[in-house]
């Protein structure tokens, strides 16, 4: 699995039935350590809600098709998780919601 | 399988992977004399390794824990 940030929505009309009515993000891959977009970007299908600026993980080849929203589509990357920590030697690196984090 | 060393933790509550008691670990690539590359990825753990272990991680499809299940990477040893 790899981490992403989601920079944008893609729509798209003319498109096979069967992959009617999913969600198409479009992230930037990130490097963990800096939390900064390495500008290569993806096409992912949503499986977990996830919105812009958000940093995500998605699966890619055939596993992508084993969620609930890709099962039996053709499906080449799809998110299975929005991330709330990034931890790299005990130091966190990304917090979702730092806010919380602190009240804890 | 690839070789890759732990440097630390991803926690995340909303998922959609079909496992229970998920724990993903943020795993950076290296060689064989654990040289790393700077590629990161986040795998499930099924072992209970800790940062720092190297281990060896399967990729898809092979990495399927359970039937349904859809992760890319599992790691499968530590070292």
């Amino acid at each position: 699995m790899l981490l992403g940030r989601v920079v944008g929505t893609v729509v798209s009309t003319h498109k096979s039935a069967k992959i009617e009515g999913l969600k198409f993000l479009l992230l930037d891959m990130i490097q963990p350590a800096t939390m900064e977009g390495q500008g290569k970007y993806v096409v992912a299908m949503d499986g977990v809600g996830a919105g812009t600026g958000e940093i995500v993980f998605y699966t890619s080849g055939s596993c992508a098709r084993y969620t609930e929203a890709t099962l039996g589509r053709p499906a080449d990357a799809t998110i299975i998780a929005i991330v709330d920590t990034i931890e790299i030697g005990g130091k966190p690196t990304y917090v979702k919601n730092p806010v919380i984090e602190d009240a804890k | 399988m690839i070789l890759g060393k732990i440097v630390g933790t991803v926690v995340c509550t909303q998922r959609a992977d079909n496992v229970e008691g998920a724990r993903f670990m943020l795993v950076e690539k290296c060689d064989q004399h654990g040289k790393t590359t700077g590629e990161f990825h986040v795998a499930l753990d099924q072992v209970g390794a800790g940062p720092g272990e190297m281990i060896c991680q399967t990729e898809a499809p092979t990495a399927k824990p359970k039937e349904r299940s859809i992760n890319r990477l599992t790691l499968q040893y530590s070292v």
